[in-house]
């Protein structure tokens, strides 16, 4: 099958011409003072890189980190366990169960966003005074996308060696201990990638933000969406650079701590 | 002692089913509401979620509104052909890269991770930023065609990272035994490589159905010229009081839709499962 | 294999040709850029029909994000209902064409310049002028005003005296009211500075205090206009939803413009039978404002765009329009109907012996300002073009609070 590699080609150029052209665009917009992408007058220019010392982007980066960083540990909080009944209970359904789970993603996002905002905004849930708070802001992104993180914990419980439990099990280990240190390290997998796929969306979105933070809570997201609303090209480029290394060094770090752990052991 | 231990179990089970509903309900509150909107006659009031009264005219809307309709048509004109473009791509790069020596492999998946690590925002900012480039050439590229691009640029690697795995522990062997047999590459490929991967590819093409259906960040950066989707139709008009209540049963219909397909499918592989117990 | 290829292509081209039958434009298309509910829908309706065109409307909620669509924008629009200085500002910028105004297919742009209300045309003049001091009327028609004002809620009784007494100061100055208020914002960034600066009494396009107007807002204000925003801590920040939270109770008043408030009006009236418990008030000292239908430099049909101004202007369809919206309507005409229509005692809302119903001539009564909004202010100011840089400014001013 090694002659196939000629289709690898196609896609290859395809992401060179979307991901690599547009990072060399917004690299080269960040030096420049133009209207928007109208280069005629445009000039160059370090504005962009002297607004980054306006103390109101770092107190947005920080807050995105804050309510990712909450939206997971209440995601991993609620989530494992949830996988961890489904796949460990002896339902002959299971199927029904993770079907349950999905069911509520087939409804759109935003309207279940807008659907949150109009039940906290009833009369009597309005005295709590959740809407434009952090914690709303962080409640709503969590059931959003929690099933982010139930669906690749469960996947990796699933396909887990029962009899690895059993055996742990018949040696007198109690339970909780053979969670430590059998399941639990096992199914890590699946907690670090479910770690990644709820802190990416919930620590650059704006929707939730904007609609149940009521503007009061600006997280990065917001803050590009505004640049670029007021047509700063320039400095949307720069923000949006510097959000996309912010978010890949978490993310190497984080894989690496992973990585460096599993070869500790190895050894 | 046996009694107790006994008790001890049921307590924790009962914890276990409180604990589960307790997270489902939170997913499901959301869609209750949407639910109870749908057959509101006052969704869109002044005072958040009060009941007006029973109607169905909130389904007839779905038909009626243009701004609503025009925005569902749109969001599945995309969110198809997104998905039928991608899988096809997707699976034959794939191939391709399955077939890439170690090095050119490493590269390439890491740059197949970008789009996916990338933030939503950046990604609908960069293709955004290339089309508009374009614009002095085709000043009328926003709409469809940018969209479009935007969501197979995004789903491509969920197909991927869905076949990629799979083909990996394909046996290579079916496919020279097939090449033995005379058959030229392209149809071995076809005939023997390609089948094998089906549930793969099935289940990569809903992942990227899904995503794109409900994209919103992406879609908000490339819609134009009229052209946009349902999220942002409702993230545009959720607060103004033309907001259209069909939004609701649209999503409804879509929810009960989905139900009765699913509830379809598990009855007949139950009764396929009776008749297979009783010929035994 | 092949065959689910072939079903599904087959499904794929059926879904686009009924899809793009249904969606399909017919072949001339207007693109509009406007606010949110900002046009009447039946009207839209009428002119397709008689055009045999569509309107795409898109819309937007600030000035600036308006101003981005246009210039930079995925859409080439044929018509935009930007504000004032956003005018004035694209008008400098060479992004305004102008209209067909010696046609004479199109009558109301012909007579442009005496249709308006004297007190429009005279801000008009004093503050659309070049910079050789010319007025550049033909390049837009003005299409609703007003004044900047507040929306209040009569539950806390405190509140509208007080609102009365100290105008705008009632933003950012709790200490004003006897009991926990709640209060919102419009999250524009320049009409928070603009508001902060009117409740403090000065000319809203002032950039230093001492009153004069540079390319950027002088350090002390920014400074200041972020210690008051941090102190009062405002409860909202929205755009078209602060209406309906002040409606509803949520808030007990916000900055807003004047049109909000009666379209809050026609909100409630439309949907429920509660008691309107909430008003308007016009400080003293304020802003006018007014929006105009412009034709961008970038249009795809110059003569359905002048069309369509045209259809707009046209007296019946602007008193249309005004009833349907409720901002107040920019033509002498218009206003002139409106009267007419009170001393014939039409009704307002509802018809004769209903509970609910209002009279035309009860409503002109209650509200004055609705013909007229600067009848009780006595300093009337409008905002001016900014700089960039002044822009910028504002926001920080506005992120301050992240």
């Amino acid at each position: 099958m090694k002659r196939f590699k000629a289709l690898a080609i196609p896609y290859f150029v395809w992401l060179v011409f979307l991901v690599v052209l547009p990072i060399i665009v917004m690299l080269v917009l960040t030096f420049m003072s133009s209207n928007g992408m109208d280069f005629s007058s445009a000039q160059a220019s370090l504005d962009a890189y002297a607004r980054l010392a306006d103390p109101s982007i770092l107190k947005a980066i920080w807050n995105s980190l804050v309510v990712a960083f909450w939206t997971v540990i209440i995601c991993i909080a609620l989530g494992y366990p949830t996988a961890y009944f489904i796949s460990f209970s002896n339902l002959k359904n299971k199927m029904l169960f993770l079907l349950l789970l999905i069911l509520p993603m087939w409804s759109n996002s935003m309207l279940r966003i807008v659907s949150w905002l109009r039940l906290f905004s009833m009369d009597g849930l309005a005295a709590l005074n959740l809407i434009g708070t952090n914690p709303a802001v962080i409640f709503v992104t969590v059931t959003t996308y929690l099933p982010f993180m139930i669906f690749p914990i469960y996947t990796v419980l699933e396909k887990m060696d029962r009899s690895l439990m059993e055996a742990s099990k018949d040696l007198g280990v109690p339970a909780w201990k053979t969670f430590l240190k059998v399941t639990l390290p096992l199914s890590m997998s699946g907690v670090s990638s479910g770690i990644i796929m709820v802190f990416l969306p919930a620590a650059t979105g704006f929707a939730i933000s904007q609609t149940i933070g009521q503007g009061k809570v600006r997280l990065i997201g917001n803050l590009i969406q505004s640049v670029f609303e007021k047509n700063n090209y320039n400095f949307g480029a720069l923000l949006s650079i510097l959000l996309s290394i912010i978010i890949i060094a978490i993310v190497v770090v984080f894989e690496f701590l992973q990585h460096g752990k599993k070869e500790r052991k190895e050894k | 002692m046996i009694e107790q231990h006994q008790w001890k179990r049921v307590l924790v089970n009962v914890f276990k089913v409180m604990f589960v509903c307790l997270v489902l309900s939170s997913m499901y509150i959301p869609v209750f509401i949407i639910i109870y909107q749908s057959f509101n006659s006052t969704a869109n009031s002044i005072t958040p979620l009060a009941w007006g009264g029973f109607t169905l005219d909130n389904f007839a809307e779905i038909f009626t509104n243009r701004h609503l309709y025009t925005s569902i048509l749109d969001s599945l004109l995309v969110s198809f052909w997104a998905t039928f473009i991608a899988t096809i791509v997707g699976l034959f790069s794939s191939i391709g890269i399955n077939a890439l020596n170690k090095k050119a492999r490493k590269a390439m998946d890491f740059l197949n991770e970008i789009p996916m690590l990338n933030s939503e925002i950046v990604t609908g900012i960069s293709i955004m930023i290339i089309f508009s480039l374009l614009k002095p050439i085709f000043p009328n590229v926003f709409g469809f065609w940018t969209m479009f691009v935007a969501h197979v640029f995004f789903t491509i690697p969920y197909v991927i990272m869905m076949i990629l795995p799979k083909l990996e522990q394909t046996d290579e062997s079916l496919y020279e035994a097939a090449r033995d047999l005379g058959c030229p590459p392209f149809k071995a490929l076809m005939k023997v490589i390609i089948p094998s991967l089906s549930t793969a590819i099935l289940t990569g093409a809903l992942i990227a159905f899904t995503l794109s259906i409900d994209d919103f960040v992406i879609s908000f950066y490339t819609q134009g010229n009229g052209f946009s989707n349902f999220s942002n139709y409702v993230y545009s008009a959720y607060t103004k009081k033309n907001f259209s209540a069909g939004s609701y049963a649209f999503n409804a219909l879509l929810t009960f839709v989905t139900l009765a397909v699913v509830f379809f499918f598990s009855m007949r592989s139950n009764r396929k499962a009776k008749k297979g117990l009783i010929r035994k | 294999m092949r065959k689910i290829l072939i079903i599904t292509t087959a499904f794929l081209t059926a879904f686009t040709i009924f899809a793009s039958i249904v969606i399909s434009t017919p072949s001339t298309t207007l693109y509009l850029l406007n606010w949110g509910e900002y046009i009447d829908h039946e009207l839209v309706a009428a002119f397709e029909k008689e055009y045999k065109c569509q309107v795409i409307e898109e819309c937007v909620t600030s000035s600036e994000a308006m101003y981005q669509k246009i210039t930079a924008g995925s859409t080439s629009y044929d018509v935009a209902i930007p504000g004032d200085y956003t005018v004035h500002q694209l008008y400098n910028e060479g992004y305004l064409a102008e209209m067909a105004i010696n046609d004479t297919k199109y009558e109301n742009l012909n007579n442009y310049k005496d249709i308006f209300s004297s007190q429009l045309s005279d801000l008009m003049s004093t503050y659309m002028v070049n910079e050789e001091g010319k007025e550049f009327n033909s390049y837009f028609m003005p299409y609703f005003w007003g004044a900047y004002s507040m929306i209040y809620n009569k539950s806390k009784s405190d509140v509208p005296s007080t609102l009365k007494e100290h105008g705008f100061m009632g933003l950012y100055d709790r200490s004003l009211f006897t009991s926990d208020v709640k209060i919102g914002m419009y999250d524009t960034a320049r009409w928070i500075v603009a508001s902060y600066l009117m409740a403090n009494d000065y000319d809203p396009n002032i950039t230093s205090y001492d009153g004069s107007k540079e390319d950027d807002l002088s350090d002390e204000i920014k400074n200041d206009a972020i210690s008051a925003l941090q102190k009062v801590k405002f409860d909202e920040f929205g755009n078209d939803s602060l209406k309906r939270n002040v409606a509803n109770g949520s808030l007990d008043f916000c900055f807003t413009q004047l049109g909000d408030f009666f379209d809050a009006l026609y909100l409630v009236y439309d949907e429920s039978s509660d008691d309107i418990n909430f008003d308007i008030v016009i400080p003293e000292t304020t802003s006018a404002f007014f929006d105009s239908m412009i034709i961008p430099t970038t249009y795809q049909n110059y003569d359905l765009a002048n069309a369509f101004i045209n259809f707009m202007l046209d007296p019946s369809n602007a008193y249309q329009n005004a009833t349907a919206i409720g901002y107040s309507p920019t033509l002498k005409s218009v206003v002139s109907l409106y009267e007419e229509a009170a001393q014939e005692g039409e009704y307002y809302y509802g018809e004769e012996g209903d509970e609910r119903s209002l009279s035309l001539k009860d409503f002109l009564e209650k509200y004055p300002m609705y013909l007229n909004p600067l009848v009780n202010s006595k300093k009337v100011y409008m905002f001016e073009p900014k700089s960039n840089q002044y822009l910028t400014t504002c926001e920080t001013v506005l992120n301050s609070l992240a």
